[in-house]
């Protein structure tokens, strides 16, 4: 099959998906109590006003009309307008997003570093030390709670070290950010030069990423090191031995062929991260998506909630059609 | 092996595997797959080795070239490849002679082989790693071996992927990944035996004639007994693990002497060209030795 | 691979119990797991004779007292004993993660039955079953974890709404599961046994492919449990789970951050080794229960046992 057809088949089931995700979201928010209207415009504004407001937000609508209007202004690239901030809910995401994918990129790009060389090493050498310290970490890392992990990481390398950046933001105060380009402070200070805003940028990222990748780091290991331990004693392995092959060789080989349910797994992990770093970004004042969306759903700032839903989607999304990208670069058998 | 016959053998076999055991050291006990086989092939020479399934052919073959999967291992006696024993090399010096000096034709090859890579990719590995060729040269050495196997367009068929081969032509691929090398001794395992029967006669020819043109002698493991009779010198049959007869050809099927050898034939000669049934009749030869009949011609005693 | 099965020792059939014993023996840090989660227990049932102060009452002479003689793991800001508040936690945990994993098992696993043997078939229930499976992949593309807030923060912060959002955003697990489960099981021949033998088709899922079925997703729920912990927490630390001053390990943790900057480590640090235990002990659970229910390596510990 040609790549192209299979990735338009893949985006037609993915539309379908998105209305339902739409859908749900849209449900959920209605039953989040209290009337937006009347959040918006303080508890000082008079019932005219309110039903003003509310006229103009569609709210005295039908339901299914305010599905439909909900979804024509989406397309359009217009999320609604968020009650706290004030902003339209699209240029608020456009702010924060970046800040966490730039967090949970740099996570799991060194959790796949760390894990996948640990993992192999541990396949190889069935019951020795690097086997049962990837079964130890797995048990480990799986069962800390990665918040709490952070403080920890606080206490130990800010409070008593000194070592660390404080845990209040993106950069130091007094560093103003760097010119935007792509909104992740590291490539646009790399982008235009500021290098203090770089050093910056690198020393508050620092222990967040290290949080997030001691725990992502886990479940990686695990994948890689019992793929990896099924391909070394699988048939073709035997084989190319058999055939006299080099054993680095082989081993590259079983790695190939073990890499997809690994690539599929961090795919997981990345769409799970966009919301699930939330904790992180919480306990480092990051001001990232999640954080932005868990304030909206505290408060219930509707608009905020439903817009970060639908983008979250969007990048797992993408990310998944990435990842079939990958398995179309490594596996023949689904090109031809 | 008995002193008569290595009186009457050449001083270099070509392979040499005496009182060889094997056993799988499993979860449910120790299955002693292999209970000292001793077998000789003569430089040039083919040997066929007939037995039903679970004789224990296949875990011989990967006992020789010292790849028995885990939880099994040799646990006694040789193999000697040209003089040198397998068992005693090290991983590196083995690595070198696999593929080089002696090659295995693997069955079911559409498992065996990589998925993942172009076949003309997996021959010029062998290529590169044996003949220490060029990335270039290398691919052209894999592309004249396809021709040589007689696949159809060899140049475009070699960026060709596994899953894409017939069964047929999966296993004339094997076979030129073993042969690409030139190697000394093939085993080849039962390596026709998933095909249809038309397309397994013209694999079978295409292998012995590309052996005898490359010279190689081989170890031919089969449940076919036909195929022994037309192309094999020597025959020797496995039974549970040890060698209950072993001769020439001739003598084999003139005057077969151990009773499980005569009612394989038997059987055989019901259905020539079929899979020997499998009479099994509890032969029980535990302690029992190894007697030279007629010149080169050895029977195990039957109790 | 042809290989003669000449000496083999027929293991005798291990009863469960004695399987059970038998893995704990070979397996010192399944045991551990046990041991764990059997302490976590006790320790929450009789908490209330156990600890040396109320968890929710506040002492405001002694704030933020470092562990001592009389507060062995210190005070929290408020002047609360940190020990009777982690005990006391393990309560209200331990019910939630409990109570919403029971929960998610009995509404994904019927349904996951329910879409696995109907999968494929025409008619009203062929429907349902796509129609579920359909409703499972826009849930998995969400953020399961906003989800979760999101639930809570509409239904209203109690515990009980956290294990409503537990077993909502869990479901989909064991639907899925389940109906794997159940689409390898219609194959076999004892449902079409029972099929001749006039039984319903919802019988046959209930009675006779739901038995055959439970393995996997008493592996899954166990190690849900320590899942279900670490989103309680989760959903507490950020302010949409149970409130303070109930004790909890994640509104602890919450509650002690601010003291951790400041050098006060106590408040946080106690109540995060709690979860890490709790989880821990759950998880090594759902490992020894995958060893004991897997065939071949069950045979394996049989054996070794000599």
């Amino acid at each position: 099959m040609k790549l192209s057809a299979y990735l338009g088949r893949r985006l037609v089931f993915v539309v379908p998906q998105l209305v339902g995700i739409t859908f749900i979201t849209f449900l959920l928010v209605q039953l989040i109590p209290g009337d937006p209207a009347r959040l918006m415009l303080g508890p000082l504004a008079s019932e005219q006003t309110i039903h003003l407001l509310r006229d103009h937000m569609g709210l005295n609508r039908s339901f299914p009309e305010q599905y439909g209007l909900y979804v024509w202004h989406a397309l359009q690239g217009d999320l609604g307008r968020s009650w706290q901030s004030g902003n339209p809910v699209a240029t608020d995401l456009r702010q924060r997003l970046p800040a966490t994918l730039e967090l949970i990129t740099y996570a799991l790009v060194l959790s796949v570093l760390i894990a996948i060389p640990l993992g192999v090493r541990a396949a190889r050498k069935p019951g020795k030390v690097s086997d049962r310290f990837a079964f130890g970490y797995g048990l480990v890392a799986g069962a800390l709670p990665e918040f709490w992990l952070g403080l920890i990481l606080i206490l130990i390398l800010y409070v008593k070290l000194g070592w660390a950046a404080a845990p209040d933001g993106r950069l130091d105060v007094g560093v103003d950010p760097p010119t935007r380009i792509t909104g992740a402070y590291t490539i646009d200070a790399l982008l235009t030069g500021n290098w203090a805003a770089l050093s910056s940028a690198y020393e508050h990222l620092a222990l967040p990423v290290a949080t997030l990748t001691i725990t992502t780091v886990g479940p990686i290991l695990k994948m890689t090191r019992s793929t990896m331990q099924q391909m070394l004693s699988s048939d073709f392995t035997r084989y190319a031995r058999l055939c006299g092959l080099p054993e680095g060789l082989i081993g590259r080989y079983a790695l190939r062929n073990a890499l997809p349910p690994v690539v599929t797994l961090v795919a997981v992990l990345y769409s799970f991260l966009i919301g699930g770093a939330v904790l992180v970004e919480v306990v480092f004042g990051w001001g990232g998506a999640g954080q932005y969306a868990v304030q909206g759903v505290l408060n219930a700032d509707f608009a905020v909630v439903q817009g970060f839903v639908l983008v979250a989607a969007v990048v797992s999304l993408i990310v998944y059609l990435i990842v079939d990208l990958i398995y179309f670069a490594i596996d023949p058998r689904l090109t031809r | 092996m008995s002193a008569a016959e290595a009186a009457a053998a050449p001083a270099t076999a070509a392979l040499e595997v005496d009182d060889l055991h094997t056993c799988f050291f499993t979860a449910a006990g120790v299955v002693k797959a292999l209970n000292g086989v001793s077998l000789r092939v003569e430089p040039g020479r083919m040997l066929g080795l007939v037995g039903e399934s679970g004789a224990g052919k296949t875990t011989l073959a990967h006992s020789i070239m010292r790849v028995v999967p885990p939880p099994g291992r040799v646990v006694r006696g040789s193999t000697v490849l040209f003089g040198r024993d397998l068992q005693k090399l090290s991983e590196d010096e083995l690595r070198n002679l696999r593929g080089k000096e002696i090659a295995m034709i693997v069955p079911n090859p559409r498992a065996e082989l990589n998925p993942l890579l172009s076949i003309g990719e997996q021959l010029a590995n062998v290529a590169r790693a044996h003949l220490r060729l060029e990335k270039r040269a290398a691919r052209e050495r894999a592309v004249e071996m396809l021709a040589q196997v007689k696949i159809p367009d060899p140049k475009r068929r070699a960026d060709a992927y596994p899953h894409e081969l017939s069964g047929g032509m999966a296993q004339r691929v094997v076979i030129a990944m073993a042969l690409i090398a030139e190697p000394r001794v093939t085993i080849s395992d039962d390596a026709t035996s998933g095909l249809d029967v038309t397309v397994q006669a013209q694999v079978l020819d295409l292998t012995l004639s590309l052996l005898r043109d490359h010279g190689s002698a081989s170890l031919m493991i089969t449940r076919d007994l036909g195929i022994v009779a037309n192309y094999c010198d020597h025959v020797a049959v496995l039974y549970r693990g040890r060698v209950l007869e072993s001769a020439d050809v001739r003598s084999f099927f003139a005057s077969p002497r151990h009773p499980y050898s005569i009612e394989l034939l038997s059987a055989f000669s019901y259905e020539p060209r079929g899979e020997a049934a499998a009479p099994s009749l509890p032969y029980d030869a535990e302690e029992l030795e190894m007697r030279e009949v007629a010149p080169g011609h050895l029977v195990r005693d039957v109790a | 691979m042809a290989t003669a099965v000449v000496e083999v020792a027929r293991p005798r059939r291990a009863g469960k119990l004695e399987l059970f014993l038998l893995v704990l023996r070979q397996r010192k840090l399944f045991a551990f797991g046990y041991l764990l989660i059997t302490a976590i227990v006790v320790l929450a049932l009789f908490a209330p004779l156990i600890v040396p102060y109320d968890p929710e009452t506040a002492d405001p002479a002694i704030t933020l007292a470092a562990p001592s003689g009389s507060h062995w793991l210190g005070t929290d800001i408020s002047g609360m004993d940190i020990l009777s508040r982690v005990i006391s936690s393990a309560r209200i945990d331990l019910l939630i993660a409990v109570l919403g994993t029971l929960f998610s098992v009995l509404v994904g696993g019927p349904l996951g039955l329910i879409a696995g043997y109907f999968s494929g078939t025409r008619g009203l229930w062929g429907w349902v079953s796509e129609g579920m499976m359909r409703v499972a992949d826009v849930l998995q593309a969400f953020p399961v974890f906003v989800l979760a807030i999101a639930l809570v923060a509409a239904l209203g912060q109690s515990a009980r709404n956290v294990i409503i959002a537990i077993a909502f955003v869990n479901a989909p697990i064991y639907l899925r599961l389940l109906r794997t489960q159940a689409l390898s099981l219609r194959e076999r021949r004892f449902v079409d046994a029972a099929r001749v033998a006039g039984n319903g088709e919802l019988r046959i899922v209930f009675r006779h492919i739901l038995p055959n079925a439970v393995a996997p997703a008493i592996i899954q729920a166990s190690v849900n449990m320590g899942w279900a912990v670490l989103l309680t927490a989760g959903l507490s630390f950020v302010g949409a789970g149970v409130r303070v001053p109930t004790p909890e390990w994640g509104s602890m943790i919450a509650v002690g951050a601010q003291n951790m900057i400041t050098g006060q480590w106590w408040p946080a640090l106690f109540p995060g080794i709690a979860i890490a235990v709790t989880v821990l002990g759950f998880a090594l659970i759902g490992d020894s229960l995958e060893l004991m229910l897997d065939p071949v390596r069950r045979r394996q510990i049989v054996r070794e046992r000599g």
